[in-house]
């Protein structure tokens, strides 16, 4: 299995608890970044594992339940729009991606991070580009990251229905471009984002 | 190995990779092993790969820390580092070798001494 080349070199090199970290949510006009770190130790023997943005919706609930069954650790780091707008999105998501580190009960030995290296932690690491599809810890991470950031923006749907976000995640999609211009933006708009900007009055 | 100079040895590789991570640094590897021996710290200064030895010291009175990397075992550090680069499947790198030096001088404070492109 091609998803597990990265961690079975490390286990060659006597290296037993590997953790992948992936984000969601650096693109989207609105809407808190996530970032979810999964410990894995040995294979992890999931059908349908694969990189977050091609596993259906409805498979990757039900995946993401399984992951947390099975991984030792999984942890969350969730950063609001407010520190987006104060720092930037990537020093958001190195946020997120450190928080969700820090919470794990578990402290891994390596980790495997997708794109590119997270600055300022002391554990090893090797940053995967399209890691989701390279490395079963990060694919497990992505999925996490992207059911955890789906339930948040369902839920601030309900509080915002305007925009639709339950369908669009934030992301800028026809119907949520429309509804920003009639009634330009909400409270998790992410205001220094091109597309929110031009909005304020 | 007795005690005391390992205590010295690790607490010298943590004192100066927090220095390094301080500096933005990205950690790859820490004491990364094969047959031949053993590479410090891997670490990432932007787009160059730099391969750390750290030489921690108690007092000065037997020199300089970074007068103890001789040319043998600068030899041996970039043959280390060649076998980790086969590993890690990176050919087009930009490499640079660095030693730390720490010094413990008794109950003071340590010394931290970074120096870049040394070989």
């Amino acid at each position: 299995m091609r998803l597990h080349m990265y961690e079975r070199a490390l286990w060659r090199d006597g290296v037993e608890l590997v953790a992948g970290i992936d984000e969601a949510g650096r693109g989207p006009l609105a809407g808190p970044v996530v970032a979810a770190a999964v410990v894995l130790r040995g294979q992890l023997l999931l059908s349908g594992l694969n990189d977050s943005k091609v596993v259906p919706p409805v498979h990757r609930q039900a995946l993401a339940r399984e992951i947390k069954l099975q991984a030792p650790a999984w942890a969350v780091g969730v950063i609001p729009v407010g520190l987006i707008e104060r720092h930037n999105i990537l020093q958001a998501t190195y946020m997120a991606m450190r928080a969700a580190l820090n919470r794990l009960q578990l402290r891994p030995e390596h980790v495997l991070v997708d794109g590119w290296a997270l600055p300022g932690i002391s554990v090893e690491q090797t940053p995967i580009i399209k890691g989701d599809a390279k490395s079963a810890a990060i694919a497990a991470a992505s999925i996490i990251a992207k059911t955890t950031r789906d339930a948040i923006m369902t839920y601030y749907s309900r509080l915002y229905p305007r925009y639709n976000f339950e369908q669009n995640k934030g992301y800028p999609t026809p119907d949520h471009l429309e509804a920003l211009n009639r009634f330009g933006p909400c409270f998790i708009h992410r205001r220094t984002f091109h597309g929110v900007r031009e909005k304020l009055d | 190995m007795t005690k005391l100079r390992q205590d010295t040895g690790i607490k010298g590789e943590q004192i100066a990779l927090s220095f390094l991570l301080g500096l933005g640094y990205v950690l790859m590897a820490k004491n990364w092993r094969c047959r031949s021996g053993e590479i410090d710290l891997i670490m990432m200064d932007g787009s160059i790969m730099v391969f750390v030895e750290v030489k921690a010291r108690r007092g000065t009175s037997y020199g300089l820390p970074q007068e103890a990397v001789g040319g043998k075992k600068q030899a041996k550090i970039r043959r280390l580092a060649q076998y980790y680069l086969m590993g890690a499947k990176r050919k087009e790198q930009e490499l640079r070798f660095d030693v730390m030096a720490v010094t413990f001088p008794g109950d003071q404070e340590p010394l931290i001494e970074h120096l870049k492109g040394v070989f």
